[in-house]
């Protein structure tokens, strides 16, 4: 990713509602479901604060949202708006507060890095390492995601709505990710535990033979890493998969899948008759 | 204890000219990061890999400890040397801010910082067992760039380390109970230019650390140059990796200081892991061109005497021996020769502070031929 300008943001409080840009009338299925609840963030009553990413540094920025007083209703999280964003790296990193954030702009890499609480969405494109070792919330990009998206998240969820880079999920070690079009090569490679989604096709090496993640695929992989399979999805993952392709406001149905499994752990599961056995290497 | 550099000879002052000793704390020092802040060393000595597998973690917090007391940074996860959420003791501050003149002072806000213990968090490839929390308080984050052999041979993490680190649920062990293999290279890193962007965000995440990346020995040339592009903060060479002779690591040495020089690197701190090595050898390596060495030789050590002093007892694991003592009484002289020998060593080039009787040693390292 370019180098971009310091992070730098001016906080206001909520009074420029109108000053935002409007959304974009033609919505396909995945901005359907970015956006369910976006319009929330336009309307209701909820307090709402925004900050300019031009004035303050990426730590002064995360400083100045965890001021943001928490709703009382946890139902009704505290809308904070981010505007200015130009591809600064490092955005957002270790935030931990329980608010809803809106991101207006591209932003660089490693944006949300150990994010926790907060349910972030970004209008845009983000670079390299989106979700880095994120531990819960979500974080939502609307746009494209480079490379490793989500790599060596331990919670959480991560939804690209674009296409993301080589190595998603790399080193995954719990939590969520889908992407709703492509993935480049080696996606899920060094995975332990969690799920990747993948709604369109991937490139070279997907999966891992040492994983233990759930790589779900719609599309076609390039290619299989060594000592990995394609399988059906049992019962219990078509269920599992359904709520999440909900949740992340993707339509299709779950059986389009299949699911990307080490085979040693498809020959452990085969002998248990049905059941997962846990020690399959 | 093996002098391996013993061809070579700490020069004294030279006889009818004046001496005056050096300055008074001549082993402290400091790492510059880019944003001006500087990280205090307090000893050119640290622990780089501890075998805290080898101890319950309970045990393994309280060796930390007691090493990192004795002002040598000791390198740890928390997850290490913590089996639920208790307090750590390497991980707890010393000195809380503001109570004292000798915290530090943020360069950039000047607001002052607690004190912690000596730390160095492992930054490997893979992360895992990593957590947020370890760049807290740390002097040093080390990013590992190259892959490691665990004590059995293998590039690859054993199902018990990934047990301690990961934490897996009773009776699901992580990726089904095997070895899981290491990585070669960052996976969120597309270029050694944008390794660079890496390092900053570590900065960002470690706002007291110094960032340093770790190489093995065998390509040095190439790597060097390639690890010296990202800008990091100072370099850490394992040359335990390889079995050196004492020539042959002092060689090298010398050959990666020159080569950081060429680079214009020569002002960047060399931190390096020689395996064994005797008091006098970290003073003589540090008259190469070191501004760091590991003792893990002398720690390990204790290691094996906190496995050897445990209790019988299924139901009483506790040692026998008191760590703190036990670790005070092992480091005690070794450190204390370090100190005293690093106050004689004349400022200068190598062939100033070091000479030897072998032309094969002067050859190799620059030091002056003594005849």
């Amino acid at each position: 990713m370019m180098a971009k300008k310091q992070a730098s943001a001016k906080s206001t409080p909520a009074a420029r509602r109108g000053q935002l840009p409007l959304e974009p009338k033609t919505m396909t299925d995945s901005s359907v479901g970015f956006d369910r609840d976006s319009g929330m963030l336009l309307g209701g009553g909820a307090t709402r604060h925004e900050f300019l990413m031009n004035e303050l540094s990426a730590s002064e920025l995360v400083q100045a949202i965890a001021t943001v007083p928490p709703a009382l209703d946890e139902e009704e999280m505290t809308r904070v708006e981010i505007v200015g964003a130009e591809g600064q790296h490092g955005a957002m990193m270790r935030l931990d507060h329980p608010v809803k954030l809106r991101v207006r702009g591209t932003l660089g890499d490693y944006a949300f890095a150990f994010n926790a609480q907060a349910i972030a969405k970004v209008f845009g494109d983000v670079g390299h390492g989106v979700g880095d070792g994120m531990l819960s919330g979500s974080v939502r990009v609307r746009g494209n995601a480079g490379h490793a998206a989500g790599v060596g998240m331990i919670g959480g969820t991560l939804g690209v709505y674009g296409s993301a880079g080589d190595r998603v999920g790399a080193m995954l070690r719990g939590g969520g990710i889908f992407v709703r079009r492509n993935v480049g090569n080696d996606a899920g490679s060094g995975a332990i535990s969690g799920t990747i989604v993948i709604g369109g096709d991937a490139g070279e090496n997907l999966g891992d033979a040492r994983s233990d993640v759930s790589v779900f695929i719609r599309g076609q992989a390039a290619s299989l890493s060594a000592g990995v399979t394609e399988a059906p999805l049992r019962k219990k993952q078509e269920v599992q998969l359904g709520l999440l392709l909900i949740s992340a406001g993707i339509r299709g149905d779950a059986s389009e899948f299949r699911r990307v499994v080490p085979i040693a752990k498809l020959e452990a599961e085969k002998a248990a008759r049905g059941e997962v056995v846990p020690n399959w290497r | 204890m093996n002098h391996r550099l013993a061809p070579l000879q700490l020069l004294p002052p030279r006889a009818f000219t004046s001496w005056s000793p050096g300055q008074l704390n001549p082993v402290a020092s400091a790492i510059k990061r880019p944003d001006g802040a500087e990280v205090p060393v307090q000893m050119p000595l640290f622990w780089y890999q501890p075998a805290w597998i080898r101890l319950q973690p309970a045990l393994a917090d309280r060796l930390a400890a007691a090493v990192a007391g004795q002002d040598v940074m000791v390198s740890a996860l928390r997850r290490d040397l913590q089996t639920e959420d208790d307090p750590i003791e390497l991980m707890r501050v010393v000195e809380p801010a503001g109570e004292d003149d000798a915290s530090e002072t943020d360069a950039q806000t000047d607001v002052q910082r607690p004190i912690h213990l000596p730390r160095m968090t492992p930054y490997r490839i893979e992360r895992y067992g990593l957590l947020v929390e370890d760049f807290d308080g740390a002097q040093v984050i080390d990013v590992r760039l190259s892959p490691s052999r665990d004590g059995s041979g293998r590039l690859a993490y054993s199902p018990d380390q990934m047990s301690r680190w990961e934490r897996p649920a009773e009776n699901e062990p992580v990726s089904g109970g095997g070895y899981v293999a290491v990585s070669s290279f960052p996976p969120d890193v597309v270029s050694l230019k944008q390794l660079a962007v890496k390092l900053d965000q570590l900065r960002m995440l470690a706002p007291t650390a110094a960032v340093l990346v770790s190489i093995g020995p065998f390509h040095l040339e190439e790597e060097i140059s390639s690890a010296l592009v990202s800008q990091p903060d100072g370099l850490i060479i394992r040359f335990d990796e390889a079995r050196l002779s004492g020539l042959e690591l002092a060689g090298q040495v010398r050959r990666v200081r020159q080569l950081m020089d060429e680079h214009q690197a020569g002002d960047l701190p060399l931190w390096v892991v020689p395996g064994p090595i005797s008091a006098d050898d970290v003073v003589k390596l540090i008259a190469l061109g070191a501004n760091a060495v590991a003792v893990d030789s002398w720690c390990n050590a204790l290691v094996d005497q906190v496995v050897e002093s445990m209790s019988a007892s299924a139901y009483d694991r506790l040692p026998v021996v008191d760590i703190a003592a036990m670790t005070s009484a092992a480091l005690w002289y070794e450190i204390d020769r370090v100190v005293g020998l690093l106050s004689t060593l004349p400022a200068g080039d190598v062939a100033t502070r070091l000479g030897t009787f072998q032309p094969d040693w002067a050859n190799a390292c620059g030091a002056s031929l003594l005849r």
